[in-house]
Order: structure tokens, then sequence, then C-alpha cells
């Protein structure tokens, strides 16, 4: 019944309309030699060999899969990287990680915009509705799983996210773009020009307003929230050695939540949250002939208010990297950096030992690719030696061997340390919370930060193949083997009576270095392009985390400490590009259940899986429409369990449409 | 009772389709996007340019009428690239005639030698030989003028760069134009 429904669909899509594309072939042979040197050429052939030779588990989406997902946000659209695990908790909030530890504040990955760290510093952890874009500002998504520290430094625990952002060459003239759904309405407008042939700049607001998803009883969650947005870039090609970039932001987002502290689920309370801030940043980039260096400085200043406190934290930091061709055999990267976070904590609610914190991050690194056997074994290693005010020095090194018997076929290995400093809610912490009522005292918990903690340390082993069966299909497999020491965990303390202001009992929760796991997966991703029009892409993971706890110490349902990953995890999509200017995409992503250490039913997400359908038409040259459906198959489904003080959501079926216009 | 859901969603999935369809069938069609140049369409168009920028040594070009032979040694996209850019030109008033080869193949009658990809590795093997017979030797790799090629075509950023190993070059007997070097990188001067 089902198939043959589906196939009705697909015929009548694939009935309904025919096509005609043809690249222009440009006449280049009578430009000058000046002239073909001054071109910008296509280098996505060349991008997608270097990642097919590259040592280390990545994975590239292009601006093209971005643009037929129909995706609004970034999580959404790491759904289909392999190894990735993406829930979303309510309207607002995401878990994304990659081999295990996810969370809300999913502490052992480093996301990046343009190479600009968003990864939360105070928490731990990446905020994704503060960190929302304009999708169609984004050029590509670059995501490496397993260990970076050795270039990108700490936190780059389990996987590293780098979403870069379009050029201004790119993004000429105006676009609008609005969407309405069930779960969201949202628009954007870009403006973009060039004051010459070498400088170019865009402007972009975007405004987006995410609807209350459903509690669990089906009626509304109360997580409405907003995302407004301006930013801007400015691309200056100097010359052809030097090229500068700059990049501003604003934003602001009102949200609510349902916050819970207690034992019982039920007794959660609606909470506002707001975040608002915003960055400038520079970039130069310099080359000349078999070296090239970039020197980067960003300022970044945010607050944000949620459970009754006020976070204000501003962010400098400056980066210089020199990259260099060192004769036939070797390739050196080495840099250093310097950031600067001082953050605030105030509110009605004490929620830090002390009011301001500030730290000091000094990072030096360098790295060699040697060739080894010339174009078939590469071996690249490197360290980053890093100094910051609360664990001192850290050194992160790594070693990755690639071997290309033939252009069709890539076997790495790659051994690495990678470490995750605390952050000053585990160093500093003071929260006393109301957890419910015992022998008619309130009972309260009080979550204690511990100045000693020292650094979670992981040493990752990975290996990995990929392989070409001609032009059309293509196979990426990796495996991962990790040993983590240090985790951080909770000891609970003994309970204690406090009679002033008002007798209540008190049980101290801490924070301590205790737990060891054994962590190993695989992943799997096949893409297969079966004819130009019709493009498919799968990928599979599997993975187990086992947790060793050190004395009398547990894992809580908090701040990442918990392995909170479904065993099995499958997308697979298909992108038809159909006669007559129409397209259609299909999307399953599936998980099996969300492990959870929380001891309620509600903590338990069963094996879930999502259908999300798009069809797309574009009308003249200027102008697209869409229309999909996401969660088609179910009513509603949650993705993730109630984390810290986070209720979760559950997400409805939602239908959409959409329209792409840039005149 | 799930079936009964599933279906009335297919049905309305179906009936939205529908209307989709026929509201934008009727509506015009557009066009594809215009697209920057692919690097291997520059880069070919590049490697017949240089040829004008390049004196041979007298004994290759002692025959007025010998043609102008450039060796494809190994296959890639780039290779078929520059085959479709010098078919049918002249060089230096030399008809010029492109010819495969494989690395143990003969190649001193070449003019100009393209190394692909997958040839690279070997490149060692048949350096001398193609010095020797004055070959001008251009790859696409960032390290090849430092393997004893003359001429490497890298992508740095979004632009190909040209760069010119000037001793490879004087030891192959080629004479550069000045012209070429200031446009270039030069390393082994």
């Amino acid at each position: 019944m089902k198939e043959s429904a589906w196939g009705v669909v697909l015929m009548l899509s694939l009935g309904c309309a025919a096509n005609g594309q043809s690249a222009p072939d440009a006449d280049l042979s009578s430009l000058s030699l000046e002239q073909l040197t001054h071109l910008e050429v296509n280098t996505v052939s060349r991008r997608e060999q270097k990642l097919f030779e590259t040592p280390a588990a990545a994975f590239v989406i292009t601006r093209e899969e971005i643009l037929r997902s129909g995706a609004t946000s970034v999580p959404e659209l790491l759904r289909m990287v392999p190894g990735v695990e993406v829930a979303q908790i309510d309207a607002n909030t995401w878990a994304v990680s990659a081999r295990g530890f996810n969370s809300r504040f999913a502490n052992k990955m480093l996301i990046m915009i343009d190479n600009r760290s968003v990864y939360n510093p105070v928490f731990s952890g990446t905020l994704w509705d503060q960190n929302d874009l304009p999708i169609d500002d984004i050029e590509r998504i670059e995501v490496v799983r397993g260990p970076g520290g050795t270039m990108w430094g700490a936190n780059a625990v389990n996987g590293v996210i780098n979403i870069v952002t379009r050029r201004t060459q790119d993004t000429q003239g105006a676009l609008a773009t609005g969407e309405g759904a069930r779960v969201e309405q949202g628009g954007t407008v870009r403006w973009g020009a060039c004051w010459s042939q070498s400088a170019c700049y865009r402007v972009d607001t975007m405004a987006l307003h995410r609807r209350a998803l459903l509690a669990a009883d089906g009626s509304s969650a109360q997580d409405a929230g907003s995302t407004e947005r301006v930013s801007g870039r400015l691309d200056w090609n100097r010359s052809t050695r030097d090229q500068f970039t700059f990049e501003g932001g604003l934003f602001r987002n009102p949200e609510q939540q349902r916050i819970d502290f207690g034992y019982s689920l039920s007794d959660f309370t609606v909470s506002p949250v707001y975040g608002a801030g915003g960055f400038l940043m520079g970039r130069w980039g310099h080359n000349s002939g078999s070296s090239d260096t970039a020197l980067e400085a960003y300022y970044s200043d945010d607050r944000r208010f949620e459970i009754g406190m006020n976070l204000n934290m501003q962010i400098a930091d400056l980066d210089f990297q020199h990259h260099w061709i060192a004769g036939a055999r070797n390739d050196v990267v080495w840099g250093g950096g310097y950031r600067w976070t001082s953050d605030e904590a105030g509110g009605q609610q004490t929620y830090f030992a002390h009011s301001g914190h500030i730290v000091n991050l000094f990072s030096t690194f360098a790295q060699d690719s040697v060739t080894l056997v010339p174009a078939t074994l590469i071996l690249t290693a490197g360290t980053k030696l890093q100094w910051n005010s609360y664990t001192h020095f850290e050194v992160q090194p790594g070693a990755r061997l690639a071997w290309t018997p033939a252009a069709t076929d890539t076997v790495w290995a790659a051994c690495s340390r990678a470490v995750r400093t605390p952050s000053d809610q585990d160093r500093d912490v003071d929260f006393l919370y109301l957890l419910g009522i015992a022998d008619g005292l309130p009972l309260n918990g009080l979550i204690l930060g511990n100045p000693g903690l020292a650094s979670e340390v992981v040493l990752a082993n990975e290996a990995g193949y990929r392989h070409r069966f001609g032009e059309r299909l293509s196979l990426d497999l990796a495996g991962f083997v990790n040993h983590y020491t240090d985790l951080e965990a909770t000891r609970v303390g003994t309970p204690y009576l406090v009679l002033a202001p008002a007798p209540s009992v008190v049980e101290p929760f801490f924070y301590v270095n205790g737990f060891t796991a054994g962590t190993q997966g695989s992943e799997a991703a096949v893409a297969w392009t079966p004819a130009r029009s019709l493009q498919f892409q799968a990928s599979y993971a599997w993975m187990q985390g086992r947790l060793v706890s050190h004395g009398d110490v547990s894992v809580e349902p908090s701040g990442g400490q918990d392995w909170s990953t479904p065993r099995n995890t499958l997308d697979v999509r298909g992108f038809f590009n159909l006669p007559h200017y129409w397209s259609l995409s299909a999307a399953l992503d599936a998980n099996s259940t969300v492990p959870s250490l929380l001891p309620v039913p509600e903590a338990i997400i069963p094996e879930h899986a999502r259908v999300d359908l798009r069809l797309s038409r574009s009308i003249g040259e200027r102008a697209s429409v869409s229309a999909g459906v996401t969660n088609l198959q179910h009513a509603s489904h949650a993705e993730f369990y109630p984390e810290d003080y986070t209720m979760n959501s559950y997400i409805p079926r939602s239908f959409y449409a959409g329209l792409r216009w840039n005149p | 009772m799930e079936s009964l859901k599933y279906s009335t969603t297919i049905r309305l999935w179906l009936r939205f389709a529908l209307a989709m369809c026929v509201g934008l069938a009727l509506a015009p069609g557009g066009g594809a996007q215009a697209t920057m140049p692919d690097e291997y369409h520059v880069r070919a168009a590049i490697i017949v340019n240089l040829t004008k920028f390049v004196v041979w040594p007298p004994s290759k070009t002692a025959d007025p009428h010998a043609p102008f032979v450039v060796g494809l040694l190994g296959y890639d996209e780039q290779s078929d690239a520059v085959e479709r850019a010098f078919t049918g030109r002249l060089v230096d008033g030399r008809p010029v005639a492109v010819r495969r080869i494989g690395h143990s193949d003969r190649m001193d009658d070449c003019f100009l030698v393209y190394v692909a990809l997958p040839e690279q590795k070997h490149y060692d093997e048949v350096a001398p030989e193609l010095t020797r017979a004055g070959v001008l030797t251009v790859s696409d790799d960032e390290r090849f003028v430092f393997n004893g090629g003359v001429v490497g075509l890298p992508v740095t950023g979004d632009h190909i760069q040209i760069q010119i190993n000037l001793a490879h070059a004087q030891s192959s007997g080629l004479a550069i134009s000045s012209r070429l070097l200031q446009l270039a990188t030069v390393v082994g001067r």
C-alpha cells in the first residue's frame, strides 16, 4: 500500500513536466595570459579530489545540497552527515554531536563560522539559536568527525564543523526568500554589489519565527522563539596576492522554554530566554608563490538571559597562520593565536561563585605533511600547544597517514590526542534550586563547580577507506576506537540542614573528573549518481560507548556527561531533476533508541524515523517556488530527552511553501 | 488506525502535488545560472597561451615542417581539456599533434608534455629524458616545479597560479620570455 502510494506521487511528479540544462562554454582562448591568471575558477572537482584523499573522516555539504534540502537552519542540514547525530530538543535548541556524548551542551564538538569559533566557553557547547544565519549565504559546511585538536585546539574532541559563507563576488544583486510552515515562518532579504572589479559587499537581513512545538500530551510546548539578524560582508581582492575580508553581524533572539529543575517533570515553568549580540571580523590572506599567510581577528559581544541569569560575554581573538610548500616533500602549516574571553553574570539568580571571569588562551601549532612516496603515501604530523588560564599547558598532537595507491582509492589511519578544557560553568557554578519537598522541608539542590577540574582527554584511533567505482558511485568508510579519561561526572554529597534564612535541606552536587570511557563505531557513506538528473546519498553509522566510573560518582543527564547517542543512525536522500524545471528531493532520517540514564519514562526516546519531501520549480531565471512536508509519517515525535533543565518537545508533521526571488 | 492516518496524509499530499503540477506546469521555465569557468578549461587555455612565451632549443626546431607535438602523459580530466584546447591549432606556424602517452613511451619528439595526476608519481622516471629532449613540462600539481618540472599551474585561492622553475627550464634548453616570468612565481633562479 505504502509503496504503491509513493509510486503514484513519483509518477505524478515526473509525468507533469521536460527539461533543458547546458553550461555555456566560454571562449577562453581569446583571453590573454594576464586575464587568465586573474580569472576566478571553479575548483569544486579539485576540492572533491582533495576531500577524497583527506586522511580524516571528512564530509562536505555542498551549496547544491544545502539549497535542495530546503532546511532553514544548520542543525537540520547536518542530519545528512554520516556519523553526526542531530536531535531537536525544543523549537530553538538542538543537540548535535559526532561520535557520541550528544547534548544540548555537546561540549566535545567545535563549531566555527568562517573559522570563527562559536563554541561557548562559559557553558561549553554551541547555542545554535544564537548562530542562525541565512541558509542562502552558506557556500559549504565542512565536517570532520574525530579530533581536530592538532589544528583547531581545545574542545575539538569529537569533531569540527566549519560553516563557510559565500564570497560577496558570488552574491551580487537582490535576493528575497520567504517560507511559511506549520513550525516556522521566515524570510531573508539580501543586497549585494561591487564597487569595483575587486571589491564587493553584501548586506543581509533575516527574520525567522519558530512556532511552539508540542508537549507530550499534544498541547503547546510554549517554546516559540525568534531570530532577527542583520549581517554584512565585504571582500576586497587588492591583488591576486592580497585578499581582505570583513564580516559583521547583529542578532536578537527572544524565546521561551519550559524549564524544570525538580524531580517531577510535570512541575515545569515557562521561562523567557533572550539572546542578543554581535561580532566583527577581519581577515587578510596573502600568498607569495610557494607560501601563503593568513591573519585573522574577531571580536564578539554576546548577551544571554536564561533561567533568571544574565550573562555578558566578550571575546577578542587574533590568529596567524603560515602555509609553506617546503620543497618537493614537505608541506608545512604553522601558526599562533591569542584569545581573550571576559564574562560577567548578573540577574536575580546567583549562578556563579564569582560574578566575572577572564580567561586568556595562547595557542601555537605546527604541522608537516611529508610525502613519503610521491603522490601515493603522505604522513601528516603535528601538534598544538596551548596555555589557558584554567588548566595551563595542553598538548594535542596527532599523526595521520594517507595511502592513495590509485586515484580511485584512499586508505587512511590516524592517531591523535585532544582535550576539552573546563568551562566557567564547570569550575565556578554555585547554583541553588528547588528540587522538591523532603520531610516537610524544602529540598534544594546545590550544583558546585570545581576549580581543580582537569581537562577531559581523548586518545583517538581512526581509520578509513574511500573508493570510487567509476564516475557515478563512491563509498566512504571510517571507523574509530576512542579512549577517554578524566571525563566530567557528578558526585552527590551528603544532604545537610540549613536553618537561615528559612529551614531547608540542601543536597550538594560536585563536578569531578570521575569517568573513563571506551567508545567504538563505524560510519559509512555512499553517493550514487545514476544519471545527471538523479542523485542519491546514504549514510549509516553504528557506535557504542561504555562508561566506567571511578569511585562514588554518577553521570547526570547534564552538560554532555552522558553518552546519549543512538547505536544506529541512517540517512538516505534522493534528488531528482525533473523535466520542466521541476525538482524533487526526499530524505529519510532514522535513529535507534536514544539511551539515557535519566530514570523516568519521559526520558526514553524510542527509535524514530522522519521523512521529508520537497518539490520545487524554477520560474524564469530569477525565481523558484518550493513546497514540501517535514516529518511526513508521524503526527509528532520527540528526538531527545529532557536534559539539564530543558524540557523536550514533540516535533509535529509540518507542511511548508517557500519562494525565492532574485530580481 | 495508523495506516488510516497514513493514507489520509498520502491523499492530502497527492492532492497538493497535483495542484502544484497543474499550477506550475503553466508557468514559464527558467534557465541555468551563469557559472564561473571551470578550472580545467582555464588551465588548458593558459597552457595553450604559454607556448607563445617559450623558445625551444634549436635541436627541436631544426625541422620547420615537424608538427608541434603535445604529449599527454596519463589520463585525468585536465588532460581531456588540454586535448580539446589544442585541437586544430597552430603553434609558431606548426600544426599541433596531440598524443596520449604512457611513461614507457617515446616522448623525445614532444614540444610540451602535460603530466596528469596518475603519472605524477612516476615522474622521476621520465624527468631526465624530458630534460634532455628540451620538452616544456607542465602539471597542475603545486609540487611539480620542485620535482623536476618546468611549469606548475596549481590553484591558489580561486586563481590559477603560474609557477616556473627557471633552473629546470635552463637545463632543458628552454628560453622563457620575461613577460611570462613577470606573471609567474619563479623558483630555482
